[in-house]
């Protein structure tokens, strides 16, 4: 029996008032380890890769082109000219332009990401995104936080600033706030890779399309796209269990939600998600190394260890970010 | 309160089923509700038949509390619980008798308004001290009259003020049985009375009686017995004999005596003595007769009488024994119809109807003497007899009539006198006979007889006095009803009060006192705290208060 006045002992609806987002933890060997099983492997087949170019002289051969008024003289190859013969212009000899890593996640921080109050889905992003920016900045690269309600970019070039992180993941307005990405194209350099974190949940046909009209632009610019799609279905499917339930949300239109919670309903649910995130995704025209989906345990409690733990292995194991660390 | 049993069982019963068959919802809050919207709640989500229903709502709890509550308050109508009453407020439970005697005028005033005057200096005094009064004001006299449980002292003293002195007796009980019969203390009682205070207010546990007698001593005279008797020796039969008492000093005082219609009148000094006054008078023929004592006095209810003398004052007999000697000799009316008893001899008692008074006369004395073989002892028929000159007359040899019992018999079983109780009936064994001691013996016994079957008649009264029932007088037209309560009249006597004044009483300088409070009072206001509590949850608990 829960009186009206406990309520306010009860966590309240999802949000950073509310909720306390705990930062991923100073010690980082994980970390350090996972950086160096990363940096151990070579990409396979680098031509069109962009990903880990450093500054400085770069070695790496990329094509021959033919001369063009203008290039450096030093630059042509002699001996590959002579081979075609004088029919042909000279060949000029291109290598790969080195420019820093600029990783940019976008952080989809609707009020559905702040659920399910066990593990909520911006814990696991918030650890994702601080993770993500101790790597990134390690390397001397950029690491740029992007709130895709607010439009707000945050440029992270320190450690210290990639601990701060938690002070930058703010409720977004509501569940059908329109996205904001002219901030971020604005900011978005030639080949650096983009991260979508979210859960995909948004039923606004206007954010689909101004996420796919950027996804597009992105390309032209070589920017590496790819997303993480933070499914917690599973332990929202452990947490609702069967029976009568009054079943409460973000994004609810209905004023009397009650339910009677059986395996059909449950299946049918699911069809739903699935349907609802293969609309937000299927514009993008992903390639499937390029999407993960991080399944939630299927439990309905979560101590802090466990999230941790959880949050942990899934990170290691995600083959796409150990490419992103590839060298 | 079976009747309230089987309302209040199906009503829960009722709340129960219909919380059975309402699912409880337990609130699950995720993130992808909104996938929820299109799967309407079907029928079967709304129902859900379980018995645990009831138990894990919290609305049935409280509406059965509330339900249970009411369901107790019913049933402990009568149980109370005892609390401290607030400090400040007091009880006080007046009573005023309203007896006939409160009529009594001396100087001018009645003593009703020395109750209203004693009560005005009660309360003055009251109202000096720190607390607040509630007051109950009863009047009594053979009966008890409530005229408000709740007064302030102004409603006290209206109260007073409409109070009358009623021709009724006093009961002096009636105070003490209420103390008894309330199932609270009720506070302190104040008693104003003329009556002096009965001995056993000292004795109650609690003390929490005053006793006020407002009486002064006062000298009353008045009537205090009136009644018609009969003299077996006349044959005129009606007779009523006036009796007056006297209180306080002696003063001259004439007993007037006349019939109604103004036919007959008659007056003669009384004499006191020793307090005492008793005169005989023969009404001349049957009516209405006003007797008075003049000159009147303080109280004046027992100085006049009127009584109705019916026709059938005195007494007939129905003599059917051959020998009517004696009939003629007393001069007795012979009348079979409405006689008192019949004169008959053995033979003739069987011819009688059964519920008939009878005096079986027999064959007569002998001249051989007898022993007395059995005799019982302290009867009035045997009253001042000589048993020796009994032995000297001899008893015919017959048997005791059954079944009437012997009284004087002698060893043979043979009886001079024997006595039966239904109907009443007397053997003896001859009319008077005889000279000298044997002649005084045989007439003794004769009107022993007499008297005793006399005295086993009923006598009608010849008035009827005021009760609780009707206590109005009527004077006017018979039967009469008067205001006659010798009780009432005893004026003269020491003024008795038991502690006079409120304040000398313990009990009112007492900080606190105790009043009853109910419990149903409190489980009816717990019930209704509960719903309150439940329609407000339901407003604004949620789902789970609904």
């Amino acid at each position: 029996m829960r009186f009206p006045w406990q309520r306010k002992a009860d966590p309240p609806p999802p949000g950073p008032e509310g909720m306390v987002l705990r930062p991923l933890p100073r010690e980082d060997q994980w970390l350090n380890r996972f950086h160096l099983d990363a940096r151990r492997r070579v990409r396979a087949g680098a031509q069109g890769g962009h990903l880990t170019r450093r500054r400085g002289q770069s070695l790496r051969f990329r094509e021959f082109t033919p001369y063009l008024a203008g290039d450096d003289i030093r630059a042509v190859d002699w001996r590959q000219s002579a081979r075609f013969g004088p029919d042909h212009d000279l060949l000029v000899r291109r290598f790969e332009a080195e420019e820093p890593l600029t990783l940019i996640v976008t952080l989809d921080a609707r009020p559905s990401m702040w659920l399910p109050q066990p593990l909520p889905k911006m814990q696991i992003a918030l650890w994702l995104t601080e993770a993500l920016a101790r790597l990134t900045c390690k390397q001397g690269d950029t690491f740029v936080l992007h709130q895709l309600a607010t439009g707000k970019v945050y440029p992270v070039k320190t450690r210290r600033a990639a601990d701060t992180l938690v002070e930058r993941c703010r409720l977004a307005p509501g569940e059908t706030a329109p996205v904001n990405l002219g901030q971020l194209e604005r900011t978005m350099p030639p080949a650096a890779v983009w991260l979508v974190v979210s859960d995909f949940y948004s039923e606004a046909p206007q954010c689909h399309a101004a996420l796919a009209d950027l996804w597009r632009r992105a390309a032209r610019k070589h920017v590496w796209r790819t997303l993480i799609d933070v499914n917690a279905w599973p332990m929202e499917r452990a947490l609702l269990g069967q029976g009568a339930r009054h079943i409460l949300g973000p994004g609810q239109r209905l004023e009397q939600p009650f339910f009677q919670v059986d395996n059909g309903v449950l299946a049918q649910v699911e069809q739903r998600i699935q349907t609802a995130k293969h609309a937000v995704q299927q514009p993008l025209q992903l390639k499937p190394q390029d999407a993960r989906t991080w399944f939630w345990p299927e439990q309905s409690e979560l101590d802090a260890d466990a999230a941790l733990a959880f949050f942990r292995a899934q990170f290691q194991q995600d083959p796409l970010l150990k490419r992103l660390f590839m060298r | 309160m079976i009747l309230l049993a089987s309302i209040l069982a199906p009503l829960l019963l009722g709340l129960a089923v219909l919380h059975m068959r309402k699912p409880r919802y337990e609130v699950r809050r995720i993130s992808a509700a909104r996938f929820f919207d299109d799967l309407a709640p079907t029928d079967s989500a709304l129902t859900q038949w379980q018995w645990r229903n009831p138990l894990k709502s919290p609305p049935f709890l409280l509406q059965a509390a509330c339900l249970i509550l009411i369901g107790a308050a019913v049933f402990s109508e009568n149980a109370v619980w005892y609390t401290v009453e607030e400090p400040g407020q007091r009880r006080l439970w007046v009573w005023v008798d309203t007896s006939s005697s409160m009529a009594t005028r001396i100087n001018d005033e009645t003593m009703l308004d020395r109750v209203a005057a004693a009560w005005r200096d009660q309360n003055h005094r009251l109202e000096q001290q720190d607390y607040t009064w509630r007051f109950r004001l009863t009047a009594f006299d053979s009966t008890q009259r409530d005229f408000g449980e709740d007064l302030d002292a102004a409603g006290l003293s209206r109260g007073l003020a409409e109070l009358g002195a009623r021709p009724l007796a006093t009961d002096v009980t009636l105070p003490l049985r209420a103390l008894e019969q309330t199932e609270t203390d009720g506070g302190l009682l104040l008693i104003y009375s003329d009556q002096p205070a009965p001995a056993w207010l000292a004795q109650l546990p609690r003390q929490r009686i005053v006793w006020h007698d407002v009486s002064t001593p006062v000298a009353n005279h008045g009537f205090s017995a009136v009644q018609a008797v009969d003299n077996p020796f006349q044959e005129s039969g009606a007779l009523v004999q006036v009796s007056a008492r006297q209180v306080g000093p002696a003063v001259n005082v004439r007993l007037d005596m006349r019939k109604r219609d103004g036919s007959w009148q008659d007056n003669q000094p009384i004499t006191f003595k020793d307090g005492r006054f008793t005169t005989l008078f023969r009404p001349p023929t049957p009516g209405a007769y006003d007797l008075e004592i003049v000159p009147n006095d303080a109280y004046p209810a027992d100085n006049y009488l009127v009584f109705q003398v019916p026709e059938t004052l005195g007494f007939s007999v129905d003599w059917r024994h051959p020998n009517r000697d004696w009939l003629a000799l007393l001069g007795w009316r012979h009348q079979a119809e409405g006689a008192v008893f019949s004169v008959v001899s053995p033979a003739q008692a069987d011819s009688l109807p059964p519920d008939q008074p009878r005096l079986i006369v027999g064959p007569g004395f002998t001249s051989t003497p007898s022993r007395i073989g059995h005799f019982r002892e302290g009867s009035p028929l045997l009253a001042q007899a000589n048993l020796d000159v009994a032995e000297t007359l001899g008893v015919a040899p017959v048997t005791t009539p059954a079944p009437l019992l012997p009284i004087l018999a002698d060893v043979d079983g043979r009886p001079w006198l024997a006595r039966g109780a239904h109907p009443p009936a007397v053997y003896i064994a001859g009319f008077p006979h005889g000279q000298g001691d044997q002649a005084r013996l045989t007439t003794l016994l004769w009107f022993n007889a007499v008297q005793n079957l006399l005295g086993s008649r009923a006598t009608a009264p010849l008035f009827q006095t005021t009760d609780a029932t009707t206590p109005s007088v009527e004077t006017q037209t018979p039967p009469f009803r008067l205001d006659f309560h010798p009780a009432e009249g005893n004026s003269f006597k020491a003024n008795q009060s038991y502690r006079r004044d409120l304040l000398d009483a313990p009990e009112a300088a007492e900080a606190t006192a105790t009043r009853a409070v109910a419990w149903w009072s409190w489980l009816i206001a717990a019930a209704l705290l509960i719903f309150f509590a439940e329609r407000v949850l339901f407003l604004i608990g949620g789902p789970a208060w609904r």
